[in-house]
């Protein structure tokens, strides 16, 4: 859906509060012969579907054998969720995650009071490691080196952006540093928790008859998508905050509901991810959507969440109480839907509430350069 | 591309926040000898960036 396609906001028609949409826009794109789905309908529609599976680079590897969390389908797929979920559930969060989260935010906002600055990207991505790292059970190692280790994995991430020669050297790399990763965190947790297990992912995955190299591809999964996705989003939610005055005094005074309110909008805005792809494994009718066996679809998750029929009016604009009025869930696509949904959308919210409310608090703060 | 395409829309990077500086002086303290034991780790600390 074009800017120009949506209803006129009575408050203020031009108002688009989005500040990631143009660089969104430039960086992700649908597969080359995939068909943009935009509609709420039509990208809900599809992500519940029995009838689709994950497609992308990187699926057709693990047809056979062992298959990551992330690629798997069916049944296999729902008794890894229901097995994990244990990990991410409301009382996990408030008996244990949260503990970690309130300890390593006071730690880091120390060093940030301590010092007088801070770069934002620094302290977001520090918290976000800890977090999943205690999920996961990556705690044999010291976080710094955890959260370097995992950020120079992410160079296989940009492979695709370089000529060849440049890639092969790349590909390299990246092995050293999966190397790295796996002999400095994910072997010594691997090893400790054959001897003692504890009550985290790894610890699962051993009882599930995982091997180790099998271990090492699921936790480079998870400390993707729970550690760099949720050191964006903090920053951005800060952003906003600070480009809002009304929106960060409604935070700071508000309760842990309208927090939630607040950095749920700014997400629906904002989502880290924004585009999923599936491929139908039968001819199937998604209402909107109708798809052939084979059809790969690109589903556009920043689309979906600003159309105007499921948000309501104002579309682009951040507003808390827009999930209330609309009697609904306040991420919208944010997170995804169906069998995938994120798994730890909570504990992601959870830890960006817990940070950014005592960051916010901190007396004198400002944004003194914003980000690039 | 690789199975994380579309997962990252935006990486922000270099938003600098500020705040009033703690004059405790033995916060003060500990943040100066830091900044000496970063200086002289300096050399071997390009050298290992760079590796990565």
């Amino acid at each position: 859906m074009s800017a120009t396609d949506v209803p006129a906001c009575p408050m203020d028609a031009t108002r688009d509060d989005r500040k990631s949409y143009a660089l969104a826009a430039d960086r992700v794109q649908p597969f080359p012969g995939a068909r943009a789905v935009t509609s709420f309908q039509g990208v809900r529609e599809v992500l519940r579907s029995g009838q689709v599976r994950q497609e992308g680079p990187g699926a057709d590897r693990f047809k056979k054998g062992y298959s990551p969390v992330f690629f798997q389908d069916g049944e296999p797929h729902r008794q890894q969720r229901t097995a994990i979920s244990r990990f991410f559930t409301p009382k996990a969060i408030s008996t244990r995650h949260r503990l970690v989260m309130e300890r390593t935010s006071d730690e880091l906002l120390g060093q940030l009071r301590a010092a007088g600055t801070a770069r934002l990207d620094d302290l977001s991505y520090q918290l976000a490691v800890a977090v999943a790292a205690e999920i996961i059970g990556l705690t044999n190692s010291d976080r710094a080196s955890l959260a370097k280790h995992v950020q120079a994995t992410l160079l296989g991430t940009r492979l695709r952006q370089l000529s060849p020669v440049v890639r092969f050297g790349a590909q390299l790399v990246t092995g050293v540093h999966v190397m790295r990763f796996f002999y400095g965190d994910v072997r010594p947790a691997i090893k400790s928790r054959r001897a003692q297990r504890h009550e985290d992912v790894i610890s699962h995955l051993i009882d599930q008859g995982y091997s180790s190299q099998s271990i090492l591809i699921e936790c480079m999964t998870y400390a993707v998508a729970g550690m760099v996705t949720t050191r964006e989003f903090i920053v951005m939610a800060a952003w906003h905050m600070f480009d809002n005055e009304d929106l960060r005094a409604r935070f700071v005074s508000g309760g842990e509901t309208e927090q939630v309110a607040i950095l749920e909008e700014i997400l629906r805005l904002e989502p880290v991810a924004s585009m999923l792809h599936r491929r139908a494994t039968a001819a199937v009718d998604f209402g909107p959507t109708a798809a052939k066996d084979g059809d790969v679809l690109a589903l556009n998750l920043r689309a979906a969440n600003v159309d105007p029929e499921v948000v309501g009016e104002c579309p682009h604009m951040v507003d808390p109480d827009r999930a209330a009025k609309q009697q609904t869930v306040g991420s919208f696509m944010s997170f995804g839907d169906g069998s995938h949904r994120c798994p730890g959308s909570q504990v992601a919210i959870a830890e960006t509430r817990v940070f950014l409310d005592r960051l916010m608090r901190i007396p004198g703060l400002k944004l003194a350069h914003p980000p690039k | 591309m690789t199975w994380c395409d579309g997962l990252m829309s935006y990486e922000l990077r270099d938003a600098v926040v500020t705040c009033e500086r703690e004059t405790d002086g033995a916060a003060a303290l500990d943040t100066d000898a830091a900044t000496e034991g970063a200086a002289r780790a300096l050399p071997g600390m390009i050298f290992i960036s760079n590796w990565f």
